[in-house]
């Protein structure tokens, strides 16, 4: 990306699929100034008529980024997606100040930021509102669907909440 | 897979190994679920167990298959005399309590 930010302010450096998943594998980004980000989530999920919230996978390896000053990840939308980060070179110690072998970055929804191997960036301005999972935990998608009588769940959010036993009663 | 196509769906990521309490709003009974995991959940990985919980009487739940993949253990139904702890709980199995002050699927 030529190093001119009037001419780029906006820029996408890419943009993974609102459906289905996506393989990012040796790719390098340079120069990306203020207001540009150089990977963003979910193509057109912006509108909420094209919304799908169906919680994308993004597999990551093999990435770098140099004179990167925008952001390096913005979740477009609901922000359900799951990013693998394969071999480390995705987040680096630049998310947070630690190396992980691997990680899986994810929105901080409450139910994962409680885990403890689960951390937030401590640079939320490129990296969204995220936290990483380190390789001693599996974070992976499940959903619920068909939900009935579909009047009773329009527009309704579920909410979950880790618990200790499967005795606990949450209050 | 799209929410245009597979109404009122829910979609998040888990942590395998860990129980989560579901609900919607401050508690709405289902009549029908489906439930899909990532073809990332392998047989190898921790299960993830989910508690529903109800509010009206349901004297059963009819548990269907999981396609493509393993079947629900139909056969190990815990009942609420069950010996039902953390660690009687296996990979497709499910447990039902009706019992007033309880009622968890």
């Amino acid at each position: 990306m030529q190093n001119n930010p009037s001419d780029v302010t906006g820029a996408k450096g890419i943009i993974t699929p609102g459906l289905g998943n996506i393989r990012i594998d040796n790719i390098r980004f340079y120069n990306y100034p203020a207001n540009t980000h150089s990977i963003e989530t979910c193509n057109k999920c912006d509108s909420p008529l094209s919304f799908t919230n169906t919680v994308q996978e993004i597999f990551i390896s093999n990435i770098s980024y140099t004179n990167i000053s925008g952001n390096k990840l913005f979740m477009n939308g609901a922000k359900r997606e799951i990013i693998y980060d394969l071999d480390g070179t995705f987040t680096t110690t630049a998310y947070d100040g630690n190396q992980r072998v691997s990680a899986a970055v994810v929105n901080n929804y409450p139910h994962l930021a409680s885990d403890p191997a689960c951390l937030p960036t401590t640079n939320p301005q490129q990296w969204d509102t995220t936290i990483a999972c380190d390789s001693s935990v599996k974070v992976v998608r499940v959903t619920f669907n068909a939900l009935a009588p579909t009047s009773t769940f329009s527009a309704i959010g579920l909410k979950a909440q880790p618990i200790n036993s499967i005795t606990d009663v949450v209050p | 897979m799209d929410s245009k196509t597979l109404p009122k769906t829910y979609a998040l990521p888990y942590i395998t190994g860990n129980i989560y309490n579901i609900w919607w709003l401050t508690g709405l009974d289902f009549d029908h679920l489906s439930m899909f995991s990532s073809y990332s959940l392998t047989t190898n990985d921790l299960g993830i167990r989910f508690k529903f919980n109800y509010t009206l009487n349901r004297e059963m739940y009819d548990i269907g298959p999981i396609r493509p993949g393993e079947n629900f253990n139909v056969s190990s139904l815990f009942t609420p005399d069950g010996n039902f702890t953390d660690s009687s709980c296996y990979n497709g199995e499910y447990y039902h309590d009706n019992s007033v002050g309880n009622r968890t699927l």
